[in-house]
């Protein structure tokens, strides 16, 4: 809220660019420092830990506006340092830099995670996870792998809402386990605890100050009625939530939901595991994959014995992320005969239009460990905060991270649109709308073929099939 | 155990000895006068008029006198009485007289100078208010804040920092009547249409004992109670006893438009003002205009209403009602981005029933009854896809969440119900005892519905206090009043005890020298971020369950000169020691209200000066003050205090801070204002350096989201010094008929950059650094009418 507030201040606030060196005082005596962040991740039974430079404000070297990897086209990205393509709510750029023939700061495909990350990454240190069972300890080595972890990131189209092929993933750095047992990473009764030494790039022995336990996943539901809410909350084990849900099979089938309802996903975990991570994906159809949508941290609504239980309020939309593999008026085109319209053969940005919608989604829910909640929730503190962190060096400092674990239970969905089942294109009523509505291969059981309906009163009284918890206000 | 049944005894047969008693006008608009000044000639015996105009004159021998009557602009005004054993009321009218300052060398001021016996004490009278230079509305807080003991944050907060205390330790009476959250527009202007002010009495500190529930000041608001002389409707019109319309005056400027009405009614006055800003208006019509829906708009309006009458010459009964309200609302997105909907609207509300007692004698009993309500209300909504008007929807039927996918409904609603009784006894004229009670019950309810989760917080404090105040000379140079406050709180289980005392000792007529020291407690605080930039609202929390409420003990030692007529220089330092002081819990517990809020302790010390002025043709003060407000707060709940991060100077420290406030009359058609404030800048807390972080709102899947900040020691950094000065000038004129006045406003004259707040790039090698800044420079104008 305060951000909008601000942007009507930002109104009557005037900006003024600054010399850096008028900071001096404040930021001379920073060294560079190292964070880091192990994380076990039970579900995926692996382990991954990042290692990472913190920098002066005054280094000089990571952001050299030029295009290090060869993938600047001056037909796409030659956008200015604004990093927007100029056009009637976008002006032209001021300091020459648009259209000028060369990359420059703030241009697509310039000073990129391809060429940042390894700039970034502290590579050369010893790391290794030990667990602790019964009083037997083992451990695990890691080593550093320069595609060890995954991040989604969006291909520049002109400055469009990202399509589905706008999506793509970047590889960064970190340590993964080396050969370690499988069993290893989701021992949900030992202890585990962490052990660093950055020596070699002068940064010392770093460890874990603390155990570290698992946490553990969530349970999905369909519903919370007061008649299991009570036989949950009974509930002192995550088996025994498992045995009360009717979702769980050794693993949930896909759900379904209708378009423009208000519908819920369903979950609860044993205490004290009660904040969560909720990450939504879409599915790709094309292959046959799912992309980074959002996510948002969570806390669960209600605490009734040993249990937390939290409803998530589905988001009943489509994306419109596929273009219609046409151009159109407004599309992003390259213009090689400078005739400023769009001629056939000449490459364009395909927009995503209501075509080719994507329905199809999959919900991940993260628990966390203690100490990994600590370092993700508690931002307001600095990040080497003895709350935040649990990772000390030999002298007892503490470090920028944390080491703990995030544990996740993942459910598809699909969105149905009941209303495509009451009429043909031209509006007129479908006759088959009916049969179609209630044909559960179709819809799944959550839409009702309503026999009338009057919200409009132009309309009148008309055969619909809406979704099944329509309330008709 | 003799002692208190021979003090009563003494203060039941002294409340039926003779006493001159009653109510001091202005015979023009029969307005009572605050503070002027009723002395019997030849006697040490003086009063001066309370801010409802009234005064006691006790324990009065046999004898013949002549009483005396005087007040700054009017003329003296005597009469012959004779006391011969009873007591007698004495309702006395003044007339208006153009301001004579040599001719009068007793003054209100002086009175308060000699007789009242309290530290940190300021007066502003709605011309204080309206001779300073402001941002489109003159306003209270902006006056205030020129005086060395109060400083804000910055040009877009009007929230009141007093010694360090923050803005929730200020007791904001308007006719005695809390006011939870006084602000329009986040905090830019106050809610108090300066029209509407009879007089602001302002406490910085080492208050008496009346006062309770706050920390660090008290700004007690008077309304006018309005023109009950000259009713415009004919003497043979039979409603004319009843009611009347005497005059009004307007006020057109570039942004809002304000209005005050006045008149008699029966045996008594009314009073009704409004305001209301119309950027919304200019807003619409600019996108009526290029055939769009305007993107944001906002408006605020307040109106207040007063009314008084007379039941008999012994209880009057005065209603009070004020009601503002502000509405925001923004729409950003569409197209690329998915559609918001932001909709805001706070205000507040008051109702305040007051009935004053006032026998022929030497006591007056004041009892009120009023209710309070604030209540902001967050409507937003997300359309995730807002431009699409699917063919299968949009002939068909409106269904419920097609346009909205995702709401943040938020409500908060503070209410007060206030009763409470005041008795003032003048035993003699060298003793008054001042005593009471006061029963407040309070409605706190919190409620947040986001995607379908809804959470309430409501909490029913109930605090009732009783407190008492004696005030007496026992030498003619040393005044002491010395006061005790008992409160009890249903949330705390052990009662409180304030004791307070000032004492004033002038070893020359013309200077008196000050002590004040007392313990104040408060059982409310406000969940506001320090860190905030902008005050948007209040968040008002009781203290925890079973916790200690909040406390501090004010030290306070001061001098007074009085130069001539009215021009006074004095100092002040103070130290105040916060034991217990809560603030928002950064690691608090989202569901566990018990968790919001985090106990620290501070230390606030200062020194301040304050010269004011009054000649002929100007009247203002120049002020400086040096001042330190250190925090202690383990902020992390770890048990160990980390000096880098949990021992720091307030955000709104700023040790040297320089104002003055002048305003000229040039002749009889120009007057000339200005205010200048030049001050250290605030602090913040540095950038150091800079590292990858995962991003703030969710996207715990990228860890290499930004860079984002290091952080250095808390509060370590200060912005740069802040100057601003601000001119006004005012032409009388005629216009359409109407006496008028132009008045024409320069904010910061010489373009001062002063700085908001600094943002970092690190997507930059070095990182980048720009400035927000304040208010630049600014003209604006307005037309003031009488009709």
């Amino acid at each position: 809220m305060k951000r909008y507030l601000l942007f009507i201040i930002f109104i009557l606030a005037c900006e003024k660019e600054l010399d850096i060196t008028d900071f001096y005082d404040d930021y001379s005596e920073y060294e560079s420092g190292i964070r880091i962040e192990a994380l076990i991740l039970p579900s995926d039974s692996t382990a991954i830990v990042r290692i990472d430079k913190s920098f002066s404000l005054t280094e000089s070297n990571i952001f050299d506006c030029t295009d290090n990897n060869d993938n600047w086209d001056p037909l796409l990205h030659d956008t200015g340092s604004d990093g927007q393509t100029a056009n009637a709510e976008t002006p032209q750029d001021e300091d020459g830099t648009e259209n000028n023939g060369m990359p420059d700061c703030g241009e697509p495909n310039i000073d990129e995670y391809e060429e940042i990350l390894p700039q970034v990454h502290v590579s050369d240190c010893e790391v290794i996870i030990r667990r602790s069972t019964d009083g037997n300890i083992d451990e695990c080595n890691f080593l550093f792998n320069e595609n060890g972890g995954q991040i989604t990131d969006y291909k520049f189209n002109g400055g469009k809402n990202p399509l589905l092929e706008d999506f793509e993933l970047v590889n960064y750095g970190a340590y993964l386990p080396n050969e370690c047992e499988i069993g290893f990473w989701s021992d949900y009764e030992a202890q585990y605890s962490f052990f660093c030494d950055c020596s070699n790039p002068g940064f010392g022995i770093i460890t874990s100050n603390n155990f570290v336990t698992l946490s553990k996943p969530v349970v999905f539901f369909e519903n919370f009625s007061d008649t299991n809410i009570e036989e949950i909350s009974n509930c002192t084990s995550i088996d025994c939530l498992k045995e009360k849900s009717t979702l769980y099979d050794n693993g949930y089938s896909k759900q379904y939901y209708p378009r423009y309802s208000e519908s819920f996903l369903y979950y609860a975990s044993m205490l004290p595991d009660q904040f969560y991570q909720a990450v939504q994906f879409m599915y790709d159809e094309d292959d046959a994959t799912y992309h980074y949508y959002h996510g948002h941290r969570d806390i669960g609504n209600e605490f009734l014995g040993n249990v937390s239980f939290k409803q998530e309020q589905i988001i009943p939309e489509f994306y419109d992320g596929l273009g219609n593999g046409n151009y159109d008026i407004g599309e992003i085109f390259s213009d090689y005969n400078s005739n400023g319209i769009w001629d056939e053969n000449e490459d364009f940005i395909d927009a995503g239009d209501k075509i080719g919608d994507i329905a199809e989604y999959a919900y991940k829910i993260f628990t966390f460990s203690n100490s990994y909640k600590n370092y993700y929730f508690n931002t307001d503190f600095l990040l080497n905060d003895p709350i935040r962190s649990n990772l000390q060096d030999q002298s007892g400092k503490y470090i920028m991270g944390a080491f703990g674990s995030m544990t996740s239970e993942k459910i598809d969905f699909e969105i149905i649109d009941c209303t495509q089942y009451s009429f043909n294109d031209d509006g007129s009523t479908n006759i088959y709308g009916e049969i179609d509505c209630l044909d559960e291969t179709k819809t799944h059981s959550v839409c009702t073929w309503y026999d009338g309906v009057s919200k409009q009163s132009c309309i009148g009284y008309e055969p619909v099939c809406l979704p099944a918890n329509y309330c008709g206000d | 155990m003799k002692f208190p049944f021979v003090l009563l005894f003494s203060l039941f047969s002294i409340g039926y000895s003779e006493s001159i008693s009653g109510t001091v006008r202005d015979k023009k608009t029969g307005e009572p006068l605050p503070y002027a000044n009723i002395v019997i000639i030849e006697t040490d015996i003086g009063t001066a008029t309370d801010n409802n105009g009234y005064y006691i004159l006790p324990s009065i021998n046999k004898g013949d006198y002549i009483l005396k009557v005087m007040m700054i602009g009017y003329a003296s005004f005597e009469k012959d009485l004779i006391i011969d054993g009873k007591n007698i009321r004495l309702d006395i009218e003044l007339f208006e007289e153009t301001i004579n300052i040599d001719a009068i060398k007793v003054s209100a001021e002086r009175m308060r100078f000699e007789k009242k016996v309290d530290v940190s004490r300021v007066n502003i009278s709605r011309n204080d208010i309206r001779m300073a230079p402001a941002f489109i509305e003159s306003d209270v807080f902006r006056t205030l804040q020129l005086l060395p003991s109060v400083s804000s944050s910055n040009d877009f907060n009007a929230a009141l920092i007093v010694r360090g205390g923050s803005p929730d330790e200020n007791l904001i009476l308007l006719d005695g009547t809390e006011i939870y959250n006084p602000y329009h527009i986040g905090g830019v202007f106050s809610t108090f249409n300066s029209d509407m002010i009879s007089d602001s009495e302002f406490l910085a500190g080492g208050y008496p004992a009346n006062y309770g529930g706050r920390l660090s000041s008290v700004l007690k608001i008077t309304a006018r109670e309005g023109d009950s002389k000259n009713g415009r409707l004919s003497e043979n019109n039979p409603i004319k006893k009843y009611w009347d319309f005497s005059k009004g005056n307007g006020n057109v400027s570039l942004l809002s438009s304000k209005v005050l009405t006045e008149g008699a009614l029966y045996r008594g006055a009314w009073m009704f003002s409004a305001r209301r800003t119309y950027f919304d208006k200019f807003v619409d019509l600019y996108y009526d205009l290029k055939d769009n829906t305007s993107p944001f708009n906002y408006y605020f309006w307040d109106t207040h209403f007063k009314a008084n009458t007379s039941i008999n010459n012994t209880n009057r009964l005065i209603y009070s009602q004020f009601s503002g309200k502000d509405n925001l609302y923004i729409n950003i997105g569409g197209d690329d981005f998915p559609g918001i909907d932001f909709d805001w609207d706070w205000g507040n509300s008051t109702k305040n029933l007051t009935w004053r007692y006032i026998p022929n004698s030497n006591y007056l009993i004041v009892t009120a009854l009023s209710k309070t309500r604030y209540n902001f209300n967050v409507n937003f909504a997300v359309d995730f896809n807002p431009n699409v008007n699917s063919p299968d929807t949009l002939n068909t039927i409106n269904l419920g969440s097609e346009s909205t996918d995702l709401e943040l409904n938020i409500d908060n609603i503070v209410e007060d119900i206030d009763l409470n009784q005041n008795i003032k006894i003048v035993l003699n004229n060298n003793i008054t005892i001042d005593g009471g009670w006061q029963i407040k019950q309070l409605a706190l309810d919190f409620e947040r519905n986001f995607a379908g989760e809804k959470f309430n917080l409501t909490s029913n404090p109930q605090i009732n206090s009783l407190f008492t105040n004696v005030i007496f000379n026992p030498f003619p140079i040393f005044y002491v009043n010395t006061g005790l406050r008992y409160s009890k709180s249903n949330r705390y289980p052990k009662s409180i005890l304030d004791p307070r005392i000032s004492i004033k000792y002038t070893p020359i007529p013309d200077l008196a020298l000050k002590f004040s020291t007392g313990t104040f407690t408060q059982f409310l605080y406000t969940t506001n971020e320090e860190e905030e930039l902008l005050r948007i609202v209040d968040f008002w929390q009781p203290i925890p369950n079973g916790k200690k409420p909040q406390r501090a003990d004010h030290w306070i030692l001061g001098a007074e000169y009085w130069i001539s007529n009215g021009n006074t220089i004095s100092i002040e330092t103070y130290f105040k020691d916060y034991s217990n002081v809560y603030d928002l819990n950064p690691a608090r517990e989202p569901n566990d209200e018990n968790t919001f809020a985090i106990a620290g302790t501070a230390e606030a010390y200062g020194i301040e000066f304050l010269y004011r002025y009054v000649t002929k043709k100007s009247t203002g003060w120049l002020s400086y003050a040096y001042s330190n407000i250190k925090r202690k707060v383990d902020l992390n709940s770890d048990g160990i205090i980390h000096p880098e991060q949990e021992i720091y100077p307030a955000k709104y420290d700023k040790p040297h801070s320089f104002s003055m406030l002048y305003s000229y009359k040039i002749n009889e058609k120009y007057t000339l204002g200005i205010t200048t404030v030049f001050a250290s800048g605030q602090t913040y807390t540095p950038v150091i350096g800079k590292v990858y972080q995962a991003g703030q709102y969710g996207s715990l899947e990228n860890p290499y989201s930004d860079f984002g900040n290091i952080n250095g020691k808390r509060n370590s950094g200060r912005y740069p010094s802040y100057f601003r000065i601000d001119l006004s000038l005012s032409k009388k004129s005629t216009l359409f008929g109407l006496d008028s006045q132009w008045k024409f406003q320069i904010i910061n004259l010489t373009n001062n950059y002063n700085v908001f707040f600094y943002n970092w790039n690190h997507n930059a090698s070095p990182s980048q650094v720009s400035a927000y800044s304040m208010f630049p420079f600014i003209f604006s104008f307005g037309w003031e009418f009488n009709f």
